[in-house]
């Protein structure tokens, strides 16, 4: 049943992404990242070297998916959308598999797996510009080998994911701790070891042959301004359409950014409310093991890795529409009735990103009120889904054995 | 024990004397007359004084004032660096009646004062003076909906709940005409529910609850004795929670980035420079905020770690450290809203009550003139929640009488114990007069800073000012010929601070809250200077009586309730004294 429901979702990705490609729905070659790891692949084939020869913001990995594309006999559009489509379904299939394995009702794995079928008609086609959707998808498994137990792939999945793009890293100390249940904490932490160590081995050439290249790649994040559509710079613009607070919107760092000295003291303090949110929902995680029985913290676990995922998105002080495509595989798999409102808060949040960007984006950009009206709601939903993921008592399973049987290869 | 709660009264007798002296706001001066005097001779007008005059008279709003008050002579005068003309209309005790504001490049009329906006910039409606965006009607009216939809019952719609939430809100029509400069019109209008709620605060406390509802037929039945106070209303404890953390994150941001300064505010950044430099703050202010050394020294000592932070730089710019003082102060009440209602009636009502004051317009319109009266509110806030214990009562309701010096008026009733708790009587009153004991050492010392000087320029600036104090911000200011009503309500006002001494025999926690409330407002009513910075002060109060459903006091012939379940769930209600 399952395998048919994960093998009809693939499906109907593939049908639903024709269609949308075939549709053009939004015909806006502003707002395409693809010309951009074009170039990058050009001259990365050219003999260039990455990080110092070529600025580059994403790790290695990224380099690499973005370089193969080149390499597909194809033009780098098509090739580069192909490559997204293989990504999706394979989030489809990840998504339905793990959902099967937490054991939610075979209608919320439909559900899930129609879900992200649907993602490029509920978000827009731009999904096909941005290499995100690979994200998700390793996500996706990464969350699959977890549940199932399958611990080496989850581990060499992450560090996949981590050498693709830095985010994922947040989610380690709920993966250390999710893997301690059943490994304890030596195997965990070994784990996590090998997986840092092989990411840091992508970029140790790099490292030799352009340290300050590496570097630059991290303090170009560090250095960002508050993105506009952050739920900070939401939070200003919303300010801004009833009071008309003084706003400055700037391009700088590939987006369009608030700047002046309010924007940055709310970069900063949602910054440390995304550290301190994902630090609460570990020791709430932490907290609620203790009193979890073994092999019940599945749906725990899943619960604080949406929230952390949810609250290192909502939180950051940059939110690029495509940030979403992260929550995609792990905001949907929730079980209770909690997990149907973040499925329905995802939704949501898919929607109401869709609804402004890419149509209405430089409208928002000129503080127009309808887009920034659009942008709060799609930010409040985002912080009620942080909400409805927050790891809780009843996410923990039932039928599992006692808490203080002995774990399995500890 | 006699000796001592005789001093209390005597204190609460001086305290009910100024009436006019426990508000502060001091006036903001009228730039109009001494700004007008300037003219440089290097840029030469270009109307003529005579033009300028005659345009003036084309004023309709002039023609219309002095038709009342006639004027027998007039002066122009013009500021070269404006480039206007400012037309005065004197009449013949030399008073200016009017003024009006000529472009002296396009001749075209640029403003008319009349009566007390002369006088008065507060009176002439300049948009954003007090409260910047947040009293317009995209800010104001969702703040009014987020206050009444989810405190109304709406199943009881027709209920007492609502004519008070509604008369809670009744002041915004007032301001409507003060934001227009109709002062005329706004001031009376704030007396309706400045009265309504100090009459039904006072039947709520002496008569209890069993008044109140023979008073109103469709009032629901008695909740059973003995039970703890309760929020009845559709709205879900998550939704309130949620409400009011968006009522809060507007307050805060329109504060960061909208709100401005009122005098009040820089009053208190002055002042705590002048206690970090060792120096009262009485009788040493500067000329562009002469009267803003009014207050009582706690208001200026709770400046002092702002101004430290951000040290005063002698001129009135965005002042930071009053943001960050008003921001204290409003939280420090919305906290304290919060732990009351969860000491009373558990995180639902917590949740009522802090949604209740961050959702309330009046006090987002103090924090974004970034005023210091949630001070006062914050004590008192704070004293309810310590109200079980003497020393706590006292040394809050005397750090809130050090502050504004209104809440002196509740000395007596406060010195009274609102719960059943076993133990002495007698030991309570040394320890709430130890608490009073404590805020006056606390704060007190600031007088002294100079000595015997400073001592004798805090009573002139303060209580000798506002005695002496003229206002039309209010109906005795307006109409002179009322002054002996105001006194004789002052006096009902302090009588009624003496009764709480012995009346009601039963004092629980409503009648405690709803009787300080009734004295707040009777003090209020009297004020010859009123404004709606005040309504933040009587708040708290109104909305602990008046919004939850507060279990049946018990006749004077049942036994009283059992005693409250301890710590964890403090039972209040139903108490004797």
């Amino acid at each position: 049943m399952s395998r048919r429901i994960g093998a009809a979702a693939a499906v109907a990705a593939v049908v639903v992404w024709l269609v949308v490609s075939g549709l053009d729905l939004d015909p806006r070659p502003g707002l395409t990242d693809i010309p951009v790891y074009e170039d990058a692949a050009r001259a990365v084939t050219g003999g260039d070297v990455p990080y110092r020869d070529l600025p580059f913001e994403y790790p290695p990995l990224a380099l690499g998916l973005v370089t193969f594309a080149r390499l597909l006999p194809m033009p780098y559009p098509s090739a580069f959308s192909l490559l997204m489509l293989i990504a999706l379904c394979a989030t489809a299939l990840g998504v339905v598999a793990t959902a099967r394995a937490l054991g939610l009702p075979p209608w919320r794995q439909a559900a899930a797996g129609a879900a992200v079928a649907m993602l490029p008609v509920l978000l827009g086609d731009f999904v096909a510009a941005r290499f995100d959707l690979a994200l998700a998808a390793l996500l996706a498994w990464t969350v699959w080998a977890a549940v199932t137990g399958h611990w080496k792939t989850a581990w060499s999945l992450f560090a996949v994911a981590v050498a693709l793009k830095l985010v994922p890293l947040v989610l380690a100390p709920l993966l250390v701790l999710w893997h301690r249940r059943s490994r304890g904490t030596a195997g965990a932490m070994g784990s996590l070891a090998v997986a840092l160590a092989s990411v840091a081995a992508t970029l140790l050439p790099f490292i030799v042959l352009a340290p300050g290249g590496v570097w630059h790649m991290f303090e170009y994040h560090i250095d960002r301004p508050l993105q506009i559509e952050s739920t900070g710079s939401a939070y200003l613009l919303g300010l801004h359409a009833l009071a008309d607070i003084p706003l400055r919107v700037e391009s700088s760092f590939g987006s369009q950014n608030l700047v002046g000295s309010g924007p940055a003291a709310i970069a900063a303090i949602s910054t440390m409310l995304a550290i301190l949110g994902i630090a609460a929902v570990c020791v709430t995680v932490a907290l609620l093991l203790r009193e979890t029985p073994r092999g019940g913290e599945n749906g725990l676990m899943i619960a604080g890795v949406a929230a952390t995922m949810a609250l290192a998105v909502t939180a950051g002080k940059v939110l690029s529409p495509q940030f979403v495509i992260w929550l995609v595989p792990l905001t949907l798999l929730l079980g209770g009735r909690f997990g149907v409102r973040a499925f329905a808060a995802t939704l949501g949040v898919l929607v109401a990103t869709r609804l402004y960007f890419p149509g209405r984006y430089w409208d928002l950009v000129g503080l127009q009120s309808t887009p920034i009206a659009l942008l709060v709601l799609r930010d409040a939903l985002l912080v009620a889904l942080v909400a409805f993921a927050w790891p809780r008592p009843e996410a923990a399973g039932e039928e599992a054995a006692p808490v203080n049987a002995p774990a399995r290869g500890a | 024990m006699r000796l001592a709660r005789g001093a209390v009264l005597a204190a609460a007798l001086v305290a009910a004397w100024l009436p006019a002296a426990s508000h502060a706001a001091p006036a903001t001066p009228a730039q109009g007359l001494s700004s007008t005097a300037a003219s440089a001779p290097d840029r030469p007008p270009a109307i003529a004084s005579e033009k300028a005059t005659a345009l003036a008279r084309g004023s309709r709003r002039l023609q219309d004032w002095i038709r009342d008050h006639p004027t027998v002579r007039t002066s122009a005068t013009r500021d070269a660096a404006r480039g206007e003309w400012t037309v005065a209309f004197i009449d013949r005790t030399g008073r200016v009646q009017a003024q009006v504001l000529v472009d002296d490049t396009r001749g075209t009329l640029n403003e008319t004062r009349t009566g007390p906006q002369v006088a008065w910039q507060m009176a002439r409606g300049y948009e954003g003076a007090f409260g910047r965006s947040v009293t317009r009607g995209r800010i104001w009216i969702p703040l009014i909906v987020l206050f009444l939809v989810p405190l109304i019952r709406w199943r009881r719609l027709v209920s007492w709940r609502t004519l008070d939430l509604l008369m809670l809100t009744g002041f915004c029509v007032s301001l409507v005409w003060f934001n227009r400069g109709e002062i005329f019109t706004s001031v009376p209008l704030a007396y309706p529910p400045l009265a309504y709620l100090a009459i039904r605060l006072a039947l709520i406390g002496f008569r209890g609850r069993r008044a109140a509802s023979r008073a109103a037929p469709d009032a629901p039945p008695d909740p059973p004795a003995g039970r703890r106070p309760r929020l009845t209303t559709w709205c879900p404890t998550w939704l309130l929670v949620c409400l009011m953390l968006l009522a809060v994150g507007l307050r805060l941001g329109l504060n960061a980035f909208d709100s401005n300064v009122v005098d009040v505010g820089y009053a208190g950044v002055i002042g705590a420079d002048r206690i970090a430099h060792g120096a009262t703050p009485y009788g040493t202010f500067p000329s562009d905020c002469g009267q803003c050394d009014t207050y009582g020294p706690f208001t200026y000592l709770t400046y002092v770690p702002f101004e430290a932070a951000n040290p005063w730089v002698g001129r009135w710019n965005d002042l930071p450290a009053a943001h960050g003082a008003a921001v204290m102060f409003d939280l420090v009440a919305l906290l304290g809203m919060i732990v009351l209602g969860w000491r009373l009636g558990g995180r639902r009502l917590a949740a009522g009550l802090g949604l209740a004051w961050a959702a309330f317009p009046f006090t987002a319109y103090a924090l974004e003139s970034n005023s210091n009266d949630s001070l006062v509110a914050a004590c008192l806030v704070w004293g309810l929640v310590f109200a079980h214990r003497p020393l706590g009562r006292g040394l809050a309701v005397g750090l809130a009488a050090l502050a504004k010096f209104t809440p002196a008026i509740l000395l007596v009733l406060w010195s009274r114990h609102p719960f059943p708790r076993p133990g002495p009587a007698r030991r309570r009153l040394p320890a709430y007069l130890g608490g009073l004991a404590l805020a006056a050492l606390a704060s007190g010392w600031v007088v002294f800073l100079d000595g015997a000087e400073g001592a004798r320029a805090f009573w002139t600036r303060t209580v000798g000012f506002q005695l002496d104090r003229e206002s039309p911000f209010s109906i005795w200011g307006q109409h002179e010929w009322l002054r002996p009503v105001q006194l004789a309500l002052a006096g009902v006002v302090v009588l009624g601070s003496v009764l709480v001494a012995v009346r009601p025999r039963r004092l629980d926690m409503r009648a405690f809250a709803a009787l300080s409330g009734a004295l707040i407002l009777g003090i209020q009513l009297t004020m010859t200077h009123w404004f709606y910075l005040y309504i933040p002060w009587f708040l708290p109060f109104a909305i602990v009586a008046l919004v939850p459903e507060w279990p049946r006091l018990a006749r004077d012939d049942e036994p009283a309730a059992p005693p409250p379940e301890p710590v964890a769930a403090p039972a209040f209600a139903g108490s004797t004294a």
